[in-house]
């Protein structure tokens, strides 16, 4: 659904989204009504209320791809860390060590840790 | 559509009913203990009038209250029902423990319903809708929508209330009464996703409330329940009451606006429903009711659920 946000240079209604939505999968307004209103009050999305035509609301997104993505790792590895830490942080070295590219970036973090507790 | 707490009731009734004759005169309640068992077997028999189903659940709350009182006259020596119906000073002496726990039990539940029905009626109906529900914004309707209010109340032959717009995208409407006033509420989600057709029904759904008294059944039936707060059946019958004047709203607003109208709106907001029922979390746990799937905290459900309410009128 934040796909079709993005990819919109302009505020999209609920009419306009399901449109969008509904030529891939088949979807009730109500739904997307309910979907767009629960990312408005994690405050994913902004909207305002217009009243002509009919009152209905134009959403549009708070936060670029990046930022979103940014924030959903955030969220979820915050989590993870919280609640399991020995085992995520095992899990993100055995895995992140497979390819060369992400070596790189657990060294450069390391050496980043290990400067700044020798301050 | 309300057999299955119909029959617990039923069968809660027959095993519970012997411990209610425990205060004098004991044939009388006997007979009003026998009248309500019959009025709340009805409801399980006459299966598709939503009507009768709440009238005869009112009628056994109303029966069940009046024992209590009976209980409170009968220790302060007024009989309110025929004396020579009285047992033998031994079963009077054998029950006088129950009898006198039976008459605080039920003082304490007359003051409370007294209570209730003040604040219900003086207090709550009097206030804003913003002190009502302070934690939703009100802005106001559309003409759209107060023009199809007040066709759909000039033919269902009420009074057309206030109508306001909740400002939230997620699909709801309600009625409910406000400085003594109907307020029909409805949120720009509903607007902005239903066709005119299916908002309509729900209008309809909503005005049908009115139309059908459901106001004071729903006080009564409230009333009833905590002035009987210590017998279980009370809690029971309370919700099969306000389900079954659900069933009868959408009955009533079928025959005025078809219902496949009603039908298309009900599916969409069942599609809706389940979608975060499915993706529940602490914050959307709230946003539905009738989300759980244990039948046993149904029956303490004021709403039936959308497949209920959509098979019933499928059914019709």
């Amino acid at each position: 659904m934040l796909q079709e946000l993005w990819k919109s240079p302009t505020a999209l209604s609920v009419r306009e989204f399901h449109e969008k939505i509904a030529r891939n999968r088949s979807i009730a307004v109500t739904t997307v009504a309910t979907i767009l209103d629960r990312l408005y009050r994690k405050g994913v999305l902004s909207r305002k209320l217009v009243k002509e035509g009919g009152p209905h609301y134009l959403y549009s997104s708070r936060l670029t791809k990046d930022a979103f993505k940014h924030v959903v790792v955030n969220n979820v590895m915050g989590a993870l860390l919280r609640g399991f830490n020995d085992v995520t942080v095992a899990y993100l070295a055995e895995k992140m060590t497979d390819k060369p590219e992400d070596r790189r970036i657990i060294s450069k973090y390391l050496n980043r840790l290990k400067s700044e507790g020798g301050k | 559509m309300i057999q299955v707490p119909g029959v617990l009731v039923f069968i809660a009734w027959f095993l519970i009913g012997p411990l209610s004759v425990h205060h004098e005169p004991w044939l009388p309640t006997l007979i009003l203990s026998t009248l309500s068992f019959t009025a709340l077997g009805l409801t399980i028999i006459v299966r598709r009038s939503y009507r009768f189903q709440s009238t005869a659940l009112l009628a056994a709350l109303g029966i069940m209250s009046f024992e209590s009182l009976q209980s409170i006259a009968s220790w302060l020596h007024i009989e309110l029902l025929d004396p020579s119906l009285m047992e033998g000073e031994q079963v009077r002496h054998f029950l006088s423990f129950f009898f006198t726990l039976n008459v605080g039990l039920a003082a304490v539940g007359i003051v409370a319903a007294v209570g209730v029905a003040l604040s219900l009626e003086l207090r709550k109906s009097h206030l804003p809708l913003a002190k009502l529900f302070p934690e939703m914004n009100f802005e106001t309707a559309p003409p759209e929508v107060t023009k199809s209010v007040e066709r759909l109340s000039k033919t269902m032959g009420v009074d057309r209330p206030k109508v306001t717009l909740i400002d939230s995208g997620d699909p709801a409407a309600f009625i409910t009464r406000s400085k003594r006033k109907y307020v029909l509420a409805v949120s720009v989600g509903l607007v902005e996703s239903l066709s005119t057709e299916e908002l309509d029904a729900c209008l309809a759904h909503e005005l049908s409330h009115v139309k059908n008294n459901d106001f004071s059944v729903r006080s009564f039936a409230t009333a009833a329940r905590v002035a009987l707060f210590a017998h279980p059946l009370g809690h029971l019958i309370e919700p099969a009451v306000y389900r079954a004047r659900e069933f009868l709203a959408d009955r009533t607003a079928a025959d005025l606006v078809g219902r496949g109208a009603l039908i298309s709106a009900l599916s969409k907001l069942r599609e809706s429903q389940n979608y975060v029922a499915a993706h529940r979390s602490i914050g959307t746990a709230c946003l539905f009711d009738s989300v759980g799937t244990n039948p046993l905290f149904r029956l303490f459900d004021k709403h039936p659920t959308l497949e209920k309410r959509i098979s019933s009128l499928q059914e019709q």
